[in-house]
Order: C-alpha cells, then sequence, then structure tokens
C-alpha cells in the first residue's frame, strides 16, 4: 500500500467552502475517536475500517458526509462502524461503494442516518451488513453486489412521494427489511425480502409495486398507516403480518395485486 | 394478528390466495374488504378468522374449505369449482 493517513482519533471537517477526502485514510483502533463534524466533507478515495469506527461529533447538530461515486468506505471487520455520537444528526450520504469484506461473526452496523442515492453500491461480500439508523431510499435503485446479506435492520427508511425506489436483486439475493420501519410516501418496487419490521404508508400514500418475501424472522412484522397500497405481489411462507400498535390500518390490495399464502398459519 | 389497540382491515380488490401448505390452516385474522377474489387452491383450510364482506368471489377447489363469516351482499359470488 501507498501513502495513507492512519485516523485513530481526532476530528475531520469540512470546511465552510466544502472540503475533500482524496487519498486513502485508515481508520483503526485506538482510545481516541475518530469523528466527522460539519456539512460539507466529501469522499472520494478509499476509506478503510480495520477496527475502529467513525463517530459522528458529540454535539455537532446536523452531519452530513457524503461519500462521492468515487469513493469507497470499506469495513474490514465486524462491530459498529458508524457511530451516533451524543447530541448529534449524522447522515452518511451514498453515492459511491459502501463494502463490507471482513468480520463473519457479529456483522458490521451503520447507526448513522443513510441516503442510499441512485447509483450508489452496497456490496457485502462476507457475514452481514445492518443499517440501523434509517435514511432516504432515494428515486431510482442501488446497486447490490456479493455473497453476504445487507439488513435495513433498525430505525425509519423513507421512500419521499414522487420517488420510485427499485430494491434491488444479487444473484437471487435481496435487500432485507428485518427492523425498523420502511415509510413508503411514493413506490417501493423491485424485490424485498421482509423478515422483521414495519412497512407503512407516508401520509400522502404509497404503493408496493414489485415483489415482497415475507417470512419469519427474529422480529415480528407489521403494517401500519391507511395509506399502503399493493400493486405488487406479496409471498407469504411465514411470520405474522400484525397491524402496528395503537393505530388504525387498511392495507389495500389493489386489482393488480396478489397475495400469495404459500404456508399453513396466521398471515394477517 | 391485529395489534394491540388497533384497528385493521384488508381491502382486497385483486387476489389473496393460498397456494402451498397442507397441514394446517392458513389463517387471516384481520377482517377482509373484499371486491376482488379469494381463492384457495389447496385441499385444506383458508380461514378468514376477522370475517369478509364480499362483493367479489371466493372460490375453493375441490376438497378445500375457507373458513370464517362470510358476508355476500347481491353482488358477491362463493363457489366451488367449476363443473
Amino acid at each position: 500500500m501507498g501513502n495513507f493517513l492512519n485516523w485513530t482519533g481526532g476530528n475531520i471537517t469540512g470546511g465552510s467552502g466544502g472540503g475533500t477526502l482524496a487519498g486513502t485514510i485508515i481508520v483503526s483502533s485506538s482510545t481516541n475517536t475518530s469523528s466527522v463534524s460539519g456539512n460539507t466533507l466529501f469522499n472520494a478515495s478509499t476509506i478503510a475500517l480495520t477496527t475502529g469506527s467513525i463517530t459522528s461529533l458529540a454535539y455537532g447538530g446536523t452531519i452530513a458526509f457524503t461519500n462521492l461515486p468515487t469513493g469507497v468506505i470499506n469495513f474490514q471487520a465486524d462491530g459498529t462502524a458508524f457511530v451516533v455520537g451524543y447530541l448529534s444528526s449524522p447522515t452518511l450520504v451514498n453515492q459511491g461503494t459502501i463494502s463490507k469484506t471482513g468480520g463473519t461473526i457479529n456483522g458490521t452496523s451503520v447507526q448513522w442516518a443513510v441516503d442510499f442515492q441512485n447509483g450508489g453500491t452496497v456490496n457485502c461480500q462476507v457475514g452481514t451488513l445492518f443499517f440501523t439508523g434509517g435514511g432516504t431510499l432515494e428515486n431510482g435503485t442501488i446497486n447490490l453486489s456479493g455473497a453476504g446479506s445487507v439488513q435495513l435492520a433498525a430505525g425509519t427508511f423513507t421512500i419521499p412521494s414522487a420517488a420510485t425506489f427499485t430494491a434491488p436483486s444479487n444473484n437471487g439475493a435481496y435487500l432485507n427489511l428485518n427492523g425498523g420501519t420502511i415509510t413508503v410516501s411514493g413506490t417501493l418496487a423491485g424485490n424485498l425480502t421482509w423478515t422483521g419490521g414495519a412497512l407503512t404508508g407516508g401520509s400522502g400514500g404509497g404503493t408496493l409495486a414489485g415483489t415482497i418475501f415475507v417470512s419469519s424472522g427474529p422480529n415480528p412484522q407489521s403494517v401500519g398507516g391507511n395509506t399502503l397500497a399493493n400493486a405488487g405481489t406479496l409471498y407469504w411462507t411465514g411470520g405474522t403480518i400484525n397491524s402496528v400498535q395503537y393505530s388504525n390500518v387498511a392495507l389495500t390490495n389493489l386489482p393488480t395485486g396478489v397475495i400469495d399464502l404459500r404456508a399453513d398459519g396466521t398471515a394477517f | 394478528m391485529i395489534g394491540y389497540s388497533s384497528t385493521a382491515t384488508l381491502v382486497n380488490q385483486g387476489t389473496i390466495r393460498k397456494s402451498a401448505g397442507t397441514l394446517n390452516p392458513t389463517i387471516v385474522g384481520w377482517p377482509v374488504t373484499n371486491s376482488g377474489a379469494l381463492l384457495n387452491n389447496v385441499v385444506n383450510t383458508l380461514n378468514f378468522s376477522g370475517g369478509v364482506t364480499n362483493t367479489g368471489t371466493v372460490t375453493m377447489v375441490n376438497g378445500a374449505t375457507i373458513g370464517g363469516t362470510i358476508t355476500s351482499n347481491s353482488s358477491g359470488l362463493v363457489q366451488g369449482p367449476a363443473g
């Protein structure tokens, strides 16, 4: 490996006019915190987290760190890679590649909200990559690759109104909703496995237009809101779809919609 | 199932079908308002335990069972296999 910055502590922030990380940075464990602040920091090269994590600066308020189309954020171990600091609200805007190439036991978690922008890539080669801070599933799609599992595991992931997010396919493997919530204000297309967590319509309505595979998992499934409509196909093989507690729920299966019950048990 | 302190309705304008599972019933506990098609294609039970208000069609293959209270109005149809 050529020149690189070994980042074992301290804060990196973009200046008022913005700043770009254009070289390789290795983040490794330390007794100090490696933190990010500001809204104008961009990554155009490679940030490799070998054992450490990146934390949003405590009391940092709203923080946005953008991984540009040429940028790679590479997780080489299990653990929480992006940590939310006290009284901060960070977002990782991904236009480039988020990859996991090491760690096969406990998985790697991204605690920050992630703005999944069209054309970005999530490459999980081993183990499981958990997104636990919610975020935005933008209009378009993302590239999903690798033999590992990618889970939307906690937090609220929003599909904005007028947006169609096409959940990606990866050689028969799909993005997995296993916890948290997808709030659909626009349209959810593509393929999704649903083993836990909630699907809910936004206040202006939301449509499921793709194929959703429902099966049992460690968390229950639930549906919320009065505005969620299915125009695609929902294959149910396990788990139970509950209505969200303390809410009035109507799920509309549209004329093109199919709910295919492929097993015994309580589906709804 | 219906979550704690919530109400739930499954409004069906499309198709809800049981296509596999032969040992035990498949249960839909939410009340269903059906103007589309409810199908049981398996010789087993599809139980709408939350009841169905039907203005569409409810169809089962020979030997199949559909359970629950099906309330059809004049345009609703509940039918077995053709022939």
